[in-house]
């Protein structure tokens, strides 16, 4: 995690309410995707907006022909980020501790930058550190029963994308184009129990930033 | 820019289907059951098709692998009316099954028949599914499939061009179907790459275009030479 | 946008990703309660570390044991799971290329009827799960008190594995292990013993050849090695622009690719090789086009007078002229060559009409000549590991030695279907005593058996494999297991060893590894103690081991490097003349196919010759446990999911019958009843039924999918002189019974080119393809559909029964690809 964080300014009142979506587009279901001859397409409003990268802000404007079935319905089911619940978790698990004491993303989340996925520690790994940190933690102490006994942690995924969007997202290429974790996850070095900051099942989100910066906006870039 | 396309040379085709499994395996395609295969439902993105020109004894018989041709002028596209299939900048025919709805137009309209539609969402009985691509979704029952050109491996391909820091280079992405054929009758590449062996295939006086007739300008060459003749006396 | 569940929606069909918008929509409350414990909501910490990074490709080297092959394969893992199985790049036997029975190996490891623990029968006759210690000790003790009585049959390929079973029959005092092996694969040892006096099955020049008469090996189906023979055929015929003709009455995948295809009668291949010997030879008027030196060892062999052209014709049914034309272009052709194999191999003369055909290449000079026949050359390991136990003993014997043992009997069957794949053994199973199975699944054998012991699969075991030996290159493969075994299934080579240390007669290797390793260093010491120019058997090729200093660091070494290849200079032709010493007379056994008289048809009966073949769907039956595979629509018939009975047009016709009727097929014993394919591609007065289905279990894609054709088989037919039995010629009866009721149609796959006749007004390209962005950019509006040609033309699709020559001529017209230009279209406007 690297140290400098944005405030998180991706409010509330920068997003389109849902009803602008549906009024806007009557429910059409098409998106401003490469499918769509560029007759269709709407021109978005050529306002300045932050940059993606170390920032989750400018998600306001509107005019986008983005997703709207998944804006809308993603803001009617979740409501605006800062009421996105947060899991619980098997394991009161602590990221701010984890950070102050000198941990980085990479170090238990191996393939953030080089891997298509980020991943999960191996409770191996975990309980090889606590044999000598705090073993005696009662929270730790579920950790070390769990490798005592050859059992998988299941842990509950903060940032989902569900399988139904059929999306493959690809950690290391957003590394590569220098994406920062806090982009999507918010300073997770401050928290002390991960919870969402963003919607990552926002498609309209994705496809702003894509366009930001010239990424691709192929559907198949994401969808396969 | 990448205009994917791939050559099947069937002069080296000897319909051994090692590229129908291969093509299954890969794109986590579900199979249908007896009954519904039965019906037509089977879900095949490659056939192997059959032809016997002659009578006994002087038969002879062609195979042509038939998949989705990613046509330039495809007739399956402008029928969706959600844009759920669409022709990507890469020359693909793309197909975005989280947008499809189920109309089936496009199958419907597609002369090659390589459409097919999930009746049913797909079952693995455990622990079947420990086969399945992690890179290629599932596809629920009620939406359209077809031959992606393995999008995934294009995608992956370059991915790993650009976290080497190099273009995508000719041989880089390979079809499921091409890599497992004995014969290597298949060769996929770009082909506005005039280098790339697929272009140099396509060049080839033996290829031809499958009912080029339509004009629908298929991103899939077949190449033949006299094999497609009259049979002997 | 609507909500789920709104407008019209077909009952049958489930729109799963709607679910998606229930849960976020509908349901969207729920999700804010904190409902969401949904597979995909959780991510797990596994148990372990590992190398790999999440969710990333480990490819890991593999051997497939599908069949007798040995393709090297590259295994996809991802997260310790198997994604996919490819073909190694530059694999000894495959070079790079999988078949489909290969790929499906991935179902067989993930099968969801798996056995993935020991099972013994208790006392209400169920089976039931054991530990392995109990297991063994029972399979030692049943052994134990009845070693005579042990029958072992041993699935695996030749390889350390059978040299493993062949020690382990030995230690425990029973006789050798009968060899599971394909029908034809005796016969065609037998006859290249007659032939070339060495009885290893021949390796064969293809890719270097330019003319390959095949009677009867369906090399591109499935036999021997199709993968490395799919290669060598393109390199022969697309790239050399050599040609092959295939001989044989049922046109199998190998005849539909041959240039020709001459459908002989079934059962007269023989007769036609020594015709087309004449015609070689030289008879009367015509002069021979053969040399002396191969006329003299063709003739030592065979010191009868060939049968006239006229009689091969007369006998084999085929007309004289393409028999004429056939001599005459292999006698024009610098590297012929001939081969033989399946049906031709599998009937009651087989043997004779097997070593006739491979002594064609006696007459073609093709022995040891590049582009020829060459000896199936080993470096031997299942001797090495075998020792001095004895030599396995051909599949017919099984019927036998399951006779002499009675109810005292006990049979040990690894990785074999007997039951399944044999005729008449059912009464003789019956009869046994005790079964012990070592199966990864229930099939037809180990749902008889007493005592049921896991094995792995492919992919999880250590591979140690001498491939087949196709390219006349001895080699040895080794693999280390890609994934972990499921459950407790064991090496087979390990239970052998474990079975023979409970049975107190332990062999000195701890497991099948290990035996591997010690046979390599054993090798080592003898190559080592040889030097550079010994015969010694036991030696290696003195290249092979340069460089290791001591065995120790050999077998790292050669482990590591995944087996001992060795190479293209190892080739040797079989000995050109027969181990006899004074010609034909003392030629043990060889029998002129021409001097056999014409099987006589059964009188007052439509008595057709049945044909039973291996698709490449199910193989020998191996296959039929995989959906992939029971789906696969067969090449030929288009059949998916079931048995077919394959007739001749002119027969169907007949008959009365139409595709898809139901037939009735009566053999001596038995009857069958399944759908008819009427095709072109079938010699009249034949029928060909595909072997490998009607399973009685194995599974539940495979349980009672189809009909086993073994049952109109008669066990006591044999192929004479070789211990196999005999597979083809049997005669049937053939009626057709009625159109075929719903559930009883064929599933014949559908689906083939088809062209609307008219193209549907309104379509236009669209998209954002470079293509059409000139496209526009040159003023062309996309207005195809004013342009494109009315087409009156339909196409019926390959599952009937002929396609129309027009649209076969129609698809032929080169026509390149290109984009159209703005000027082209014009033109057509």
């Amino acid at each position: 995690m690297r140290g400098s964080s944005d405030p998180l300014t991706g409010g509330a009142a920068e997003r389109r309410s849902p009803d602008d979506g549906a009024a806007g587009h009557g429910g059409a279901s098409h998106t401003g995707c490469a499918g769509v001859p560029a007759g269709f397409r709407r021109e978005r409003a050529a306002e300045g907006r932050p940059h993606c990268r170390g920032s989750i802000g400018g998600l306001g404007g509107h005019g986008l022909a983005l997703s709207l079935v998944l804006v809308a319905v993603s803001l009617v089911a979740c409501g605006p980020p800062r009421n996105l619940p947060t899991p619980e978790q098997p394991i009161a698990w602590n990221h701010k501790v984890h950070v102050e004491a000198g941990l980085e993303c990479v170090r238990c989340h191996r393939g953030a930058e080089e891997g298509v996925h980020a991943g999960m520690p191996s409770v191996q790994s975990c309980a090889g550190c606590h044999r000598r940190e705090i073993p005696d933690h009662p929270e730790v102490r579920k950790v070390m029963l769990a490798n005592e006994n050859r059992e998988p942690i299941l842990w509950a995924k903060v940032n989902v994308i569900p399988d139904s969007a059929m999306v493959h997202f690809n950690h290391r290429a957003h590394a590569r184009a220098g994406v920062e974790c806090l982009a999507c996850h918010g300073d997770v070095a401050a928290m002390t129990v991960a919870e969402p900051v963003r919607n990552v099942a926002d498609m309209g989100w994705c496809v702003e930033c894509h366009r930001e910066n010239e990424a691709s906006d192929d559907c198949l870039a994401c969808h396969r | 820019m990448t205009r994917w396309g791939m050559a099947i040379d069937l002069d080296r085709c000897t319909g051994c289907e090692a590229c129908v499994v291969a093509c299954a395996a890969e794109n986590n395609i579900q199979t249908v059951g007896e009954e519904q295969a039965r019906e037509g439902r089977a879900m095949h993105w490659l056939r192997i098709e059959r032809y016997y020109e002659g009578e006994f004894p002087n038969v002879r018989t062609r195979f042509m692998p038939v998949l989705c041709q990613h046509c330039g002028a495809a007739p399956c596209e402008p029928v969706c009316p959600v844009y759920a299939t669409y022709h990507n900048p890469e020359g693909l025919n793309a197909m975005v099954y989280s947008r499809c709805i189920g109309t089936r137009f496009c199958a419907n309209n597609c002369p090659y028949t390589v459409r097919v539609f999930n009746w049913f969402d797909a079952e693995f009985p455990a622990p079947l599914e420990s086969q399945l691509n992690p890179d290629v979704s599932v596809r629920p029952g009620g939406v359209m499939e077809k031959c992606t050109f393995c999008v995934q491996r294009i995608q992956a391909g370059k991915d790993e061009a650009a976290q080497a820091e190099r273009e995508v280079a000719d041989g880089d992405v390979k079809t499921a179907c091409q890599q497992s054929c004995p014969t290597k009758a298949i060769a996929f590449g770009d082909l506005d790459d005039p280098d790339s062996e697929v272009s140099r295939w396509a060049e080839s006086p033996r290829s031809f275009s499958l009912l080029g007739d339509l004009d629908t300008r298929p991103g899939v060459v077949y190449l033949s030479g006299s094999e497609w003749r009259e049979p002997p006396e | 946008m609507k909500a789920a569940g709104e407008g019209p929606r077909k009952p049958r069909v489930t729109i799963g990703r709607r679910d998606f918008f229930k849960v976020y929509a509908a349901a969207g409350v729920a999700v804010l309660q904190g409902c969401r414990r949904r597979d995909e909501e959780l991510i797990e910490s596994p148990v372990r570390r590992s190398t790999a990074l999440p969710g990333a490709s480990v490819w890991r080297r593999s051997i497939c044991g599908q069949c007798g092959a040995g393709c090297e394969v590259e295994v996809r893992t991802v997260d310790r799971l198997a994604k996919k199985i490819e073909g190694l790049p530059d694999g000894f036997v495959n070079r790079g290329g999988v078949c489909a029975l290969g790929h499906s190996a991935l179902q067989e490891l993930y099968h969801p009827d798996r056995v993935t623990e020991p099972m013994r029968r208790g006392a209400s006759g169920e089976l039931e799960p054991v530990s392995w210690e109990e297991a063994l000790e029972s399979a030692a003790t049943a052994i134990a008190a009845a070693p005579d009585a042990t029958t072992v049959v041993a699935g695996a390929p030749s390889g350390p594995l059978l040299g493993v079973w062949r020690r382990f029959a030995t230690a425990v005092g029973a006789p050798p292990p009968v060899h599971w092996q394909p029908v034809d694969a005796a016969v065609e040892r037998e006859a290249a013993r007659l032939a070339f006096g060495e009885s290893t099955r021949p390796a064969y020049d293809l890719a270097r050849a330019d003319y390959v008469v095949s009677v009867g090996a369906p090399f591109l189906d499935g036999w021997r090695s199709p993968v490395h023979f799919g290669a060598s055929w393109a390199e022969l015929t697309a790239d050399r622009g050599g040609k092959l003709v295939q001989v044989e009455a049922r046109q199998s995948l190998t005849a539909a690719n041959a240039d020709d295809w001459l459908p002989v009668r079934p059962g007269s291949e023989g007769f036609f090789v020594r015709g087309l010997a004449g015609l070689l030879l030289g008879s009367g008027t015509e002069p021979g086009t053969v040399g002396e030196e191969e006329r003299a060892a063709y003739e030592a062999l065979y010191p009868g007078a060939p049968p006239d052209l006229a009689a091969t014709a007369e006998r084999c049914g085929i007309d004289a002229g393409r028999i004429e034309k056939l001599a005459a272009e292999l006698s024009r052709a610098r590297r012929p060559f001939v081969m033989a194999g399946g049906s031709a191999l599998e009937g009651e003369s087989g043997v004779a009409a097997g070593a006739a055909a491979l002594a064609l290449n006696l007459l073609l000079g093709a022995v040891g000549r590049e582009g020829g026949v060459f000896a199936g050359v080993d470096f031997g390991f299942e001797d090495r590991l075998a020792g001095d136990s004895g030599v396995a003993a051909p599949p017919a014997e099984l019927t036998d030695r399951l006779a002499a043992a009675g109810e005292s009997g006990v049979l040990v069957v690894s990785e074999a279907d007997p039951l399944h794949a044999m005729p008449g053994l059912a009464a003789a199973f019956e009869g046994a005593g005790t079964v012990i199975a070592l199966s990864a699944f229930f099939d037809d054998t180990t749902r008889r058996a007493d005592l049921v012991l896991p094995v792995q699969t492919d992919l999880e075991r250590f591979q140690a494999v001498e491939p087949d030996p196709v390219r006349g290159v001895p080699a040895l493969l080794i693999a280390s297991p890609t994934v972990a075994p499921r459950g407790e299934a064991r090496h087979p080579g390990d239970v052998a060893l474990a079975l023979a240390a409970a049975a107190g007669s332990a062999l000195p290797w701890p497991g099948f590894q290990e035996a591997v390793e010690g046979a390599l260093s054993d090798a080592f010491a003898a190559t080592r103690a040889a030097g550079d120019d010994s015969n010694d058997p036991a030696a290696l090729p003195a290249a092979l081991i340069a460089g290791a200093l001591n065995a120790r660091q050999f077998v790292r070494r050669t482990t590591d490097a995944g087996g001992l290849v060795g190479t293209e200079d190892m080739r040797r032709g079989p000995s050109p003349t027969p181990a006899a010493d004074d010609g034909a007379a003392t030629v043990a056994g060889i029998v002129d196919p021409a001097s056999l008289p014409a099987p006589a048809a059964p009188a007052g009966v439509e008595a057709f010759t049945l044909i039973p073949f291996e698709s490449v769907k199910l193989g020998d039956g191996r296959g039929a446990n995989r959906p992939w595979l029971q789906e696969l629509p067969d090449p030929l018939s288009t059949v998916m999911w079931g048995s077919w009975a394959e007739m001749a047009t002119a027969d169907a016709d007949r008959l009365g019958i139409r595709t898809g009727d139901i037939v009735r097929l009566t053999g001596t014993a038995a009857e069958i009843e399944l759908p008819a394919i009427v095709l072109p591609s079938v010699r009249p007065g034949s029928v060909g039924v595909p072997v490998g289905g009607g399973h009685a279990d194995y599974g539940r894609y495979a349980r009672g999918r189809g009909v086993n054709v073994n049952a109109l088989l008669d066990p006591d037919r044999r192929v004479a002189g070789a211990g196999a039995f005999a597979r083809s010629g049997v005669r049937v009866r053939v009626e057709r019974l009625r159109r075929p009721r719903r559930a009883e149609r064929p599933v014949i796959y559908g689906r083939g080119l088809r062209q609307a006749e008219e193209i549907p007004v309104g379509w236009a390209p669209h998209g954002s393809g470079a293509e059409h962005a000139a496209l526009r950019e040159a003023g062309g509006t996309p207005e195809l559909a004013r342009t494109a040609p009315r087409l009156n033309r339909t196409v019926r699709s390959s599952s009937g029964d002929r396609t129309e020559a027009g649209l076969v001529r129609r698809l032929g017209r080169p026509r390149r690809a290109a984009a159209v230009s703005p000027s082209t279209r014009e033109e057509k406007a």
